[in-house]
């Protein structure tokens, strides 16, 4: 089955890296119950696969029932795509902020080695 | 080793940087961006200007990481809308 495509030029990085997300909300979401919204199950499923990096690098650990209740806006006890894209957003700015706190870390690093001598 | 989501996520935070400077885009950037990075989200209309307005928050004409986010999640949205043949997005609802 092929999929129909509404432009013949070839997709931009930022057009690729949103393909990504949302094959990735599929192939969790598509599991069990409705094909297009994510279960408690498959919330923890996702964040436990896909985000684990990030979760190393969260301070303060929340479970996945708080995240669950934090972004089931409308209460339905499922996340759909705009729900989860909450807890996207969320992970990509503190991804951000950890960019820059290593790169502002090693770049003290570096200058208080230079003061060494 | 990473993920794919989150090679993605690094994707979105080295495009931002490419686009912007010192951690900030202007509205020339944020144009250039949108217009090269998200054609299809923006097709043939030409309402950079309402989307930057509603997207800086402080009004400061520049906008943050976290502010350029807004747009990201209208955009992802409007993606996943199109798979799935849906209404699409308007730069400035939703």
């Amino acid at each position: 089955m092929s999929k129909t495509t509404q432009t013949q030029e070839p997709l931009s990085e930022l057009e690729k890296a949103m393909d990504v997300i949302i094959d990735v909300f599929h192939q969790y979401s598509r599991r069990e119950g409705d094909r297009d919204t994510l279960t408690k199950k498959e919330l923890k499923l996702l964040v436990e696969k896909q985000l684990a990096n990030y979760l190393k690098h969260v301070k303060s650990k929340v479970t996945i029932d708080e995240i669950m209740k934090d972004l089931d806006i409308n209460k339905d006890e499922q996340l759909s795509f705009c729900e989860a894209m909450l807890l996207i957003i969320r992970v990509t700015i503190a991804t951000h902020e950890h960019l820059h706190e290593v790169e502002d870390q090693q770049h003290q690093h570096k200058h208080q080695h230079q003061h060494h001598h | 080793m990473k993920t794919d989501l989150e090679l993605a996520l690094e994707c979105v935070i080295n495009i931002y940087h490419q686009y912007g400077k010192l951690d900030l885009l202007n509205f020339n950037d944020f144009k250039t961006l949108l217009t090269e990075q998200a054609p299809t989200f923006l097709g043939y209309r030409n309402k950079t200007h309402s989307i930057f307005k509603e997207t800086d928050l402080n009004k400061d004409k520049e906008l943050t990481f976290e502010e350029f986010t807004i747009v990201l999640a209208k955009v992802t949205d409007d993606a996943h809308r199109i798979i799935h043949k849906d209404d699409r997005c308007t730069p400035d609802k939703d």
